[in-house]
């Protein structure tokens, strides 16, 4: 029971996304949430915060090795926490009332995500240097494919085409950056130090 | 491969010729060999000057080199301009072997194999972003070509990251010698 004793961090912040998403999709009237796609988001971030969790447990499944591992919950609440940031930043207004609120975003969800990846992925893998390395690539190649998306969704329709490319290039730097800095710190914080 | 690239850097920065127009042939002369060279002289301060007796890993340096000897090959050619896809395939053909290179001189360091895939596509999802902010700062700040930027950014930065992945994957299935340097990181937890 002592391995599960974390777990209670990702599930609160798991509730509490799904709660907030929950209150923008149903409860009519609240203009901040209004075309805003918190239908899909309702499906969508669930279903991502919880992808590396399963992966997580479907790999430990494969390798008798790691069986009897306790699951990195922390590394599991870093992963979730960016999408929980997103819909409260929703919730209060924070996008149209603080003007560096999008960019903030860009940055320290990276460092959140990739920093919870870099924990589950690279620090038992890699020596130090090259964690910073993997990390900082793997933001980028997540900030790759968020630009993308953007495109392919909105963009490509001719929405906001005319100051895409500054914005995007913008984007890939803030996310990447902080994906460095989330590299910094996981190769920083070392092999032994507990982050289950 | 250094030998003939410079030469070829060098009698492209002399020739008139129309495809070499407008393509800053002086700073290539100056660049090319430099950026060539990073990778063997990393190598020789990290491992070569610690250990006599370790091999260069030449086919990792040729693979990084390729991409500039490519680059200048395909000017020499006219093949950006007379194939309409030839910068496409350049951004995939080279970044898959750019990263092959640095791939196989990672390789030694990385336990499981698998890191190696997201390991090198993130390198090279990197490079890529530091190239288009390179193009960014050179031309399109200024407004050159700024119209069509965004899509052919998006897709540049898409073709050489997919490039990079599959020499992730290529790396993985090439034999690795674990050599001296990389054993006593491992041996000291990896530190280093």
């Amino acid at each position: 029971m002592t391995r599960h004793r974390q777990a209670w961090l990702p599930a609160l912040i798991l509730v509490a996304t799904v709660a907030q998403l929950a209150v923008a999709e149903f409860v009519p009237g609240i203009e901040r949430f209004e075309g805003k796609a918190f239908g899909a988001r309702l499906l969508a971030y669930p279903a991502l915060m919880l992808l590396v969790p399963a992966l997580w447990w479907l790999a430990r499944r494969r390798d008798q090795s790691t069986s009897q591992q306790a699951a990195p919950y922390n590394a599991f609440a870093l992963v979730m926490l960016p999408f929980g940031v997103d819909v409260t930043g929703n919730t209060f207004d924070l996008y149209d009332r603080i003007v560096v609120w999008d960019d903030l975003n860009h940055f320290v969800n990276w460092a959140l995500l990739c920093g919870g990846l870099g924990l589950i992925l690279f620090r038992a893998a890699l020596p130090r240097w090259l964690i910073v390395f993997a990390v900082t690539g793997l933001g980028a190649i997540l900030a790759i494919g968020w630009e993308v998306g953007e495109w392919f969704t909105f963009i490509r329709h001719g929405t906001e085409i005319e100051t895409a490319y500054e914005d995007t290039l913008g984007d890939l730097v803030l996310g990447t950056c902080g994906a460095f800095l989330a590299g910094l710190l996981v190769a920083g914080a070392g092999r032994s130090s507990d982050v289950t | 491969m250094l030998a003939l690239t410079v030469a070829g850097l060098f009698a492209a920065s002399q020739s008139t010729a129309d495809q070499f127009a407008d393509k800053a042939w002086s700073l290539r002369l100056v660049a090319y060999p430099l950026l060539m060279l990073v990778a063997p002289t990393i190598w020789w301060f990290a491992v070569g000057r610690r250990d006599r007796s370790s091999r260069p890993p030449a086919l990792a340096f040729t693979l990084i080199m390729a991409p500039f000897l490519s680059d200048l090959t395909a000017n020499w050619l006219d093949l950006f301009r007379s194939v309409d896809w030839w910068d496409d395939l350049s951004h995939f053909a080279h970044w898959l072997l750019l990263c092959w290179g640095i791939g196989l001189l990672l390789a030694p360091h990385v336990r499981p194999r698998w890191v190696l895939v997201p390991l090198i596509a993130g390198i090279g999802a990197l490079l890529a972003l530091g190239w288009e902010l390179g193009e960014w700062y050179a031309f399109i700040r200024h407004g050159k070509e700024a119209s069509g930027a965004y899509q052919d950014t998006l897709g540049d930065l898409t073709l050489g990251t997919s490039g990079a992945l599959l020499a992730g994957v290529l790396t993985t299935l090439a034999p690795t010698t674990v050599t001296t340097t990389a054993r006593a990181q491992r041996g000291r937890g990896g530190d280093s």
